[in-house]
């Protein structure tokens, strides 16, 4: 008896396979293409288990795309440190395929960050932007090499930044008793004779 | 003996040999290989300049005139398309003007087909990832109760819904996250457990039927209707039933445990081609 994919198979114009698969799990999400790439490829991000005859077969039974050809590629994640950094670990690879559409698919456009209102796109890049300030300042603290210069510019720091360029840029300003080099130097304490018979 | 119609390519050949001759003022000998009785009064000799072999004559390629003479004999010698010499021969193609090459901005947009396949990965078909107000709209997940009354078939197609969905809210997420489209995560992730819970509850399903099965061919073994061997049929009903005082529960239990036998899944009868079903119903369904 000739099973529904069987017959599928036939009235396809390219092989189709015809191995049936019951309650399936795998998760194949569509990826934007890059720059320039041709409206005939379409990129899938697939399971590390799946082989070109699958995802051929997988858009062609789910979702009736035929497809002429498939180059597939396994990215290598970088190392990462575990929690604590207390080593490292790589994590799993992920698997990519590009296929070769018969019917062209052109990708709608990125949103413009205006048209992202309905994202909450400012708040979420202001939310985003301080946690990255956060996280970055408790790492260098956990490491203990938080400098100086890292720290947030307050009021105080402002100022004595301010005077120290004054110091630096015209030591002589800061002699001793806020006078000049050029200036000679004045006796302060000078012996004053008093008249006694007043 | 050659009639017209057979002479018809020789002479329509040798037509464009005198014009090539006329033209490019190639002399070679004349020399005929089809009946010279029958091609002579059309035309000859005059302007037969040319054998009937055509492809020497309509190649433009000769040699060309200032060429050296070089030790190694090498044809190719002086060209080069880093310096971009070109041929020293003029070739076949050299009166044809190129082809110019257009920009691809300036190439006519491609057309997507509206009903393409691949639009069932998007939950939106412009922003990709569905706003979250929007995605956090669905319901809650099928429950197991609900699904012990559906049949192999409906649970099947239920489930490729819930694979698409699935498909679908990765994509979105892949988007979300690489173009910074904004909020619309933790919806996202509500909307994959409800997928999930349904997906859950379907095996759930079908784990009580395989044991409601199991427990249904244990049954049987024991009995005396039914036959297990494989030979003659497999049901064969009494004339009464034999009513028991006292008995009338496990008589129950049996029927009800043959009933779960008729609706117990097949898995090789069924088929995997997934329902053709869009985002909204999805949604709705699920």
């Amino acid at each position: 008896m000739a099973t529904p994919v069987a017959t599928a198979a036939v009235k396809a114009l390219r092989p189709i396979g015809g191995k049936q698969i019951f309650l399936p799990q795998h998760v194949v999400k569509m990826v934007r293409p890059k720059d320039n790439q041709p409206p005939n490829l379409a990129t899938f991000s697939v399971p590390l288990t799946f082989n070109k005859f699958d995802i051929r077969d997988y858009l062609f039974h789910a979702y009736n795309v035929e497809v002429t050809g498939v180059r597939s590629f396994v990215n290598q994640r970088r190392l990462q440190k575990k929690y604590r950094r207390l080593g490292w670990y790589r994590p799993q690879a992920g698997k990519m395929m590009i296929a070769e559409l018969v019917k062209p698919f052109v990708w709608p456009k990125i949103l413009e960050l205006k048209e992202r209102g309905d994202f909450d796109y400012k708040t979420w890049f202001t939310m985003e932007n301080e946690q990255d300030k956060i996280n970055d300042e408790s790492l260098l603290r956990e490491k203990g090499r938080q400098k100086p210069r890292d720290l947030e510019m307050t009021h105080d720091i402002l100022l004595m930044k301010k005077q120290a360029k004054l110091f630096l840029d015209d030591p002589a300003s800061w002699a001793f008793g806020g006078l000049r080099s050029t200036e000679k130097w004045r006796e302060v304490e000078v012996d004053v004779k008093l008249d006694k018979n007043k | 003996m050659v009639t017209l119609g057979a002479l018809r390519p020789s002479m329509g050949a040798a037509l464009q040999i005198c014009r090539a001759s006329s033209t490019h003022g190639i002399a070679a000998p004349a020399r005929t290989v089809t009946s010279r009785a029958a091609a002579r009064p059309v035309f000859y000799p005059s302007a037969q300049a040319a054998s009937l072999s055509t492809t020497a004559v309509l190649l433009k390629r000769h040699k060309y005139v200032g060429a050296r003479v070089t030790r190694d004999n090498n044809k190719q010698r002086g060209e080069s398309v880093l310096r971009r010499t070109g041929t020293r021969w003029r070739l076949s193609m050299s009166d044809e003007p190129l082809p110019q090459p257009v920009k691809p901005e300036e190439l006519p947009p491609v057309e997507t087909d509206p009903n393409h396949g691949l639009w069932e990965f998007f939950q939106d078909r412009t922003s990709i990832a569905s706003p979250p107000l929007k995605d956090a709209q669905h319901g809650r997940p099928w429950t197991a109760e609900e699904l012990r009354h559906k049949s192999w078939e409906d649970l099947h197609k239920l489930w490729w819904v819930c694979v698409k969905e699935q498909n679908r809210i990765a994509t979105a997420k892949w988007e979300r996250d690489n173009r910074q489209l904004g909020y619309g995560g933790a919806e996202a992730e509500t909307r994959r457990k409800t997928v999930l819970a349904t997906q859950k509850a379907i095996k759930h399903v079908l784990t009580e039927r395989f044991y409601a099965w199991e427990d249904a061919v244990e049954l049987a073994k024991s009995d005396p209707e039914i036959n297990l061997s494989g030979d003659g049929p497999a049901f064969t009903p009494q004339e009464y039933l034999e009513e028991v005082p006292g008995e009338g529960a496990p008589v129950e239990e049996i029927e009800a445990a043959e009933s779960d036998v008729a609706t117990s899944p097949i898995p090789d009868s069924s088929t995997p081609l997934p329902p053709k079903s869009n985002a909204q119903k999805t949604a709705s369904t699920i």
